[in-house]
């Protein structure tokens, strides 16, 4: 009798344990899709930058209203130019250059003397197509990368041109780089990969290599204009 | 007076935060940096009493410099973004300011640091001696982070990888393993039950002997949750029950 009741006990239990688990394994599943849907979020305009910036804001409103104002002026134009990435899959290359120029101006503004940049864009070329935001991306990493991660702070490069019917565009920077393998799923440049991917099968690369003593990321674009 | 020292590797950022302790009246300014590394010397040398440190720098995180510094200042945390405040609860830290700093945060940061400084040392190391175990734990979803109160958390089990706190509500993942729970939890409260489980001894409501010298813990919450108790871990449960 003893002997049944414990069999039934632990049947009874064994399924408790099996449903629990299945509820957890939900529990998980529903977890990591939001988690999925916050990093897309946020892989556009990171918060950690967005409140930093803010605050830089704050600091200059007394310190120097003028750089203040043509801060947010720049910080608004990211913002709008982020929002909009869906609605748009190409964009012309000057547009995104004038963004990458507000978006190194205020990380500048943050970053001060640590953050040296330059851009190095060949003649007649902004007509050219990129992805919203992709220079931006390749921009962003190399901060995160040689800038804020670093005590002396270092010079990030950003180059366009048009070579053998590609765009090349290629942004480095004299930090210490980065393994491309090992970067998270939801990451700014890996989103970047995905995003290459599905708007260009086959033909657009995104590259990381080290050349004289710097860290490149490239990212070539088969163009359909042709230049004469 | 608050001696005070203001490390933050963005200028503007050290700027503000010094105006704003100016503007308060109630502060004096031990110095300020921008460089971590450099920061250390200063900070050895001037012993503030309170130090606003931002955790992600260039060469040492606002962590990192704490480890490197004894005996350590009251430490107020400023962020840009939360999801460091869940370490940042776990290191000895008075309060954090999320960046921009308002200023009524900022008063309250100082209230509490005066409220520590006015009590007799001898009544603070009794305190300290009293209270020596978390009352809280800190879970992350995605960016935002859950503060727990421990004594609504029925037990904590690990599955998959991850470690769960369960509460009646829900359960929520923590960033520690069992085994470190089990370390830094009261042991009045927390007692680990299997490889897996800890559970919270004010929450059992009975142990059921099971066969093969092994037990079952059912728990007060509603849903009268069933754990397992290991074989080799039922002499201990019931030390610590009484029983």
């Amino acid at each position: 009798m003893i002997t049944v009741f414990e069999g039934l006990s632990y049947r009874l239990q064994a399924a408790r344990i099996e449903l629990r688990n299945r509820e957890l394994a939900e529990e998980r599943a529903n977890k990591l899709a939001s988690e999925a849907r916050l990093s897309s979020l946020e892989s556009r305009i990171h918060p950690h930058f967005l409140f930093n910036t803010l605050n830089s804001i704050s600091a200059l409103i007394r310190e120097d209203p003028a750089r203040a104002e043509r801060t947010v002026e720049r910080l608004a134009a990211l913002l709008r130019y982020s929002l909009d990435v869906h609605t748009r899959p190409l964009v012309p290359l000057h547009q995104e250059l004038r963004i990458v120029e507000d978006y190194l101006e205020i990380e500048k503004t943050r970053f001060g003397d640590r953050l040296r940049y330059a851009l190095v864009v060949a003649p007649d070329i902004g007509e050219l197509e990129v992805p919203p935001m992709a220079v931006q991306t390749l921009v962003e990493n190399s901060i995160k990368h040689a800038i804020a991660d670093s005590r002396r702070g270092g010079e990030v490069r950003v180059e366009a041109r048009f070579q053998s019917g590609e765009l090349l565009l290629e942004v480095s920077d004299d930090g210490p780089g980065f393994d491309l393998g090992a970067l998270l799923p939801g990451h700014g440049l890996d989103n970047l990969q995905e995003r290459l991917a599905a708007l260009f099968p086959g033909a657009a690369r995104l590259q990381v290599t080290r050349r004289e003593g710097r860290t490149v990321v490239a990212v070539s674009l088969p163009q359909k204009k042709v230049l004469v | 007076m608050i001696r005070a020292f203001v490390l933050d590797d963005e200028p503007l950022a050290v700027k503000r935060l010094l105006r704003m302790l100016r503007e308060t009246g109630r502060v004096e300014l031990a110095g300020s940096a921008t460089d971590p590394v450099e920061a250390l010397d200063a900070l050895r040398d001037r012993a503030p009493d309170v130090l606003f440190l931002d955790i992600q720098m260039p060469g040492l995180t606002g962590f990192e410099l704490l480890e490197k510094l004894k005996p350590q200042p009251v430490v107020v945390f400023t962020t840009a973004y939360d999801q460091y405040a869940l370490r940042a609860f776990e290191v000895n830290s008075i309060d954090y300011l999320l960046k921009p700093v308002e200023a009524s945060h900022l008063a309250r940061a100082l209230d509490k640091i005066e409220r520590r400084q006015t009590g007799p040392p001898e009544w603070k190391t009794l305190l300290a001696a009293l209270q020596p175990y978390p009352e809280r734990i800190a879970s992350r979803l995605g960016e935002r982070i859950h503060i727990l109160d421990l004594a609504k958390v029925t037990h904590f089990f690990a599955r998959e990888k991850l470690t769960y706190a369960a509460t009646e509500a829900k359960s929520y993942v923590v960033d520690h393993t069992v085994a470190d729970l089990e370390d830094r939890l009261d042991p009045r409260h927390f007692c680990r039950i299997h490889r897996s489980t800890l559970v919270n001894l004010e929450w059992v409501k009975e142990v059921d002997a099971w066969f093969g010298g092994r037990a079952l813990v059912r728990l007060k919450d509603a849903k009268a949750t069933e754990l397992q108790v290991a074989r080799d871990r039922t002499a201990e449960l019931k030390k610590r029950l009484g029983v």
